[in-house]
């Protein structure tokens, strides 16, 4: 017979062993796509951090792939990752490897139900893709100096990561994705019960070193993957919106992402999205609708200071504000104003460009006219010499006639167009012109940091609100996920 | 003989995988992601450029001069098609156009869908 004292031990003993016996395991990948002649990557200071995130973490399991032949960050790797952890380069290959390797211990049951499996990725990040869920990194074998496609790059999907993910949830794995590339955002949809993803940034925005830096920081023993991310969002000053795959951030990016989405933009002539979003948001009706999108981000920044917002009442009632968000509304109302000028003057451009009295000389036959745009950048050298080898292979003269229309097209158009750059030769700048009003905003990297530490405020009180009103019961993969 | 004739069928085959769209879901509006290019042949759309699916949209020859300006460029265009493809022969009117992020990863991302259901003439 075995007493209640001792049932209560072996009790305590079973759980005890358990916390014991599970293995936790960090794979880390990333820091390719950079320069090939520095010494060092953007990406060392948090490759530091996480490496002395495995230094407090007595046990784990790391594999680094990060090395891209700079020596500055290799030596990083050498000296401040654990030496008996396992270290390569990141190319395609590499990366196809490692998934294949921890997919044949999550089949061969060497990660068993209760292990905890980290996979922390930083490196350059590219817009989505349509065939892809996530998104793509760069790996260490070439250069991009396109940092919205990474045009030039080779590049790796993360959607292969879902095998792992699928294979951890099926053996009872805890899973967790870190993913502090630019464009992380779109890694949400590698998210499910189990596995916790956390991004670095909104699907349409840039990421920038210090939250994946705060996050490897925040990495502290007791804590759950939520409240790291809490920790290191709050620290954030970047203009990115990071987010991670529980119920509280998904109503809340529901919320807010889309009507942030523009306050984080400024120009910058290495890596811009202010020219494209001026571009896409110059007619009346986008300036209308952003209009709308203000008075909306407006109202919801309203609702978050009057959930916190105290009443008293003793002679009279009292309302004190436990959240103001004052500075937040007169910075977004200046930036608006900023951008709505902006916008009117890439409409500006626009009808310089359209040069109307020429309506007639480049109307097509189905009555459009050409922009001076296109006016400015058609090849008209090729398009009249493939037309005139065309006329010798038409088989009609109705055809013949029809290529000789778009020959004498062509010619009148290319000679135009050289008449207005004569004339004009300021035309000859457009792209130059586009940036001096990108320029012009008052948005800048400073004001969209000042933006940034405001709504974290604003985040985190939607946040808080979004915890309470959901089930107590509700479990998330990324409170889970115990350090 | 037996060689020449399994050769020929061989070539028959991959002429058509080469130039076949099997995607036509009857006349109407097409969304159009693909590469415009100029050549002896005209103006015209490439889908699924340098891949084993690669097939073109030839446009009428008057309304080329809509799709000049994007030579050479990924683009992304709304196509009426409004008779059925004759053998590997798809022909159409642009009805929008403009230019698109390319694929960096995959240059033949593109495609064709049926947006809007038409009569064919």
């Amino acid at each position: 017979m075995i007493s209640n004292c001792q049932k209560i031990t072996l009790f305590f003993g079973l759980i005890m062993s358990q916390t014991a016996w599970s293995s936790n395991y960090l794979l880390v990948i990333g820091a390719g796509g950079e320069d090939k002649d520095k010494q060092t990557t953007i990406f060392d200071q948090s490759i530091k951090d996480i490496a002395d995130y495995t230094k407090r973490s007595p046990g784990i399991k790391v594999n680094v792939a990060l090395n891209g032949g700079h020596a500055v960050t290799q030596e990083i790797i050498n000296s401040q990752f654990p030496e008996n952890a396992e270290k390569s380069h990141f190319l395609e290959a590499d990366y196809k490897r490692l998934i294949a390797k921890y997919k044949a211990m999550l089949e061969n049951n060497e990660m068993v139900s209760g292990d905890q499996f980290m996979i922390y990725v930083n490196g350059h990040g590219a817009l989505k893709q349509n065939e892809f869920d996530s998104h793509s990194i760069a790996t260490s074998a070439n250069e991009s100096k396109d940092y919205n496609t990474l045009k030039g790059a080779e590049l790796v999907d993360l959607d292969q990561l879902k095998i792992l993910r699928d294979l951890a949830k099926k053996k009872g794995v805890k899973m967790a994705i870190f993913d502090g590339s630019c464009h992380s955002g779109n890694s949400q949809a590698l998210a499910d019960e189990n596995t916790c993803v956390v991004s670095g940034s909104g699907p349409n925005h840039f990421a920038y070193g210090p939250f994946s830096e705060n996050f490897a920081k925040a990495l502290q023993k007791g804590k759950n993957l939520e409240e790291v991310f809490l920790e290191a969002r709050d620290k954030d000053d970047t203009p990115a919106f990071p987010m991670i795959s529980t119920p509280a951030s998904q109503s809340v990016t529901a919320l807010l992402y889309e009507k942030m989405t523009p306050y984080f933009y400024h120009f910058d002539e290495h890596a811009d999205k202010m020219v494209t979003y001026l571009e896409e948001n110059r007619s009346n009706q986008k300036i209308c609708m952003a209009y709308q999108n203000f008075n909306s981000l407006i109202e919801t920044i309203n609702f978050a200071e009057s959930i916190n917002t105290v009443t008293s009442s003793f002679f009279w009632t009292t309302k004190t504000k436990l959240l103001d968000l004052t500075h937040l509304k007169d910075l977004l109302t200046q930036y608006k104003n900023s951008m709505e000028i902006a916008a009117l003057k890439m409409q500006e451009l626009d009808n310089q460009l359209k040069f109307d009295h020429l309506q007639n000389l480049f109307q097509t036959n189905y009555n459009e006219n050409y922009s001076l745009k296109e006016l400015l950048t058609t090849d008209f050298d090729k398009l009249i010499q493939d037309s005139t080898n065309r006329l010798t292979l038409a088989s009609t003269n109705s055809e013949r006639e029809k290529i000789k229309g778009n020959i004498s097209f062509y010619n009148r158009a290319k000679e135009k167009r050289n008449l207005l750059l004569r004339d004009h030769p300021e035309l000859s700048f457009l792209k130059d012109k586009q940036e001096e009003i990108a320029k012009s905003t008052i948005a800048t990297y400073y004001l969209n940091s000042e933006i940034a530490l405001e709504e974290r405020k604003l985040y985190k009180a939607l946040y808080e609100n979004a915890q309470k009103s959901q089930a107590p019961t509700t479990g998330n993969a990324c409170q889970n996920f115990k350090l | 003989m037996r060689f020449l004739s399994l050769l020929s069928l061989f070539l028959i085959n991959s002429t058509s995988a080469l130039t076949h769209w099997s995607g036509f879901e009857g006349c109407g509006t097409y969304k159009v992601q693909g590469v415009a290019q100029s050549s002896k042949k005209g103006v015209l759309i490439v889908v699924n450029d340098k891949t084993q699916s690669e097939f073109e949209v030839a446009i009428p020859i008057e309304n080329e001069v809509r799709l000049a300006p994007y030579i050479d460029q990924a683009i992304v265009a709304e196509v009426l098609i409004n008779t059925p493809p004759k053998g590997s022969k798809i022909q159409g009117l642009i009805k929008t156009i403009k230019s698109r992020l390319p694929n960096p990863i995959n240059p033949a991302d593109t495609g064709m869908r049926l947006i809007s259901k038409d009569k064919c003439e």
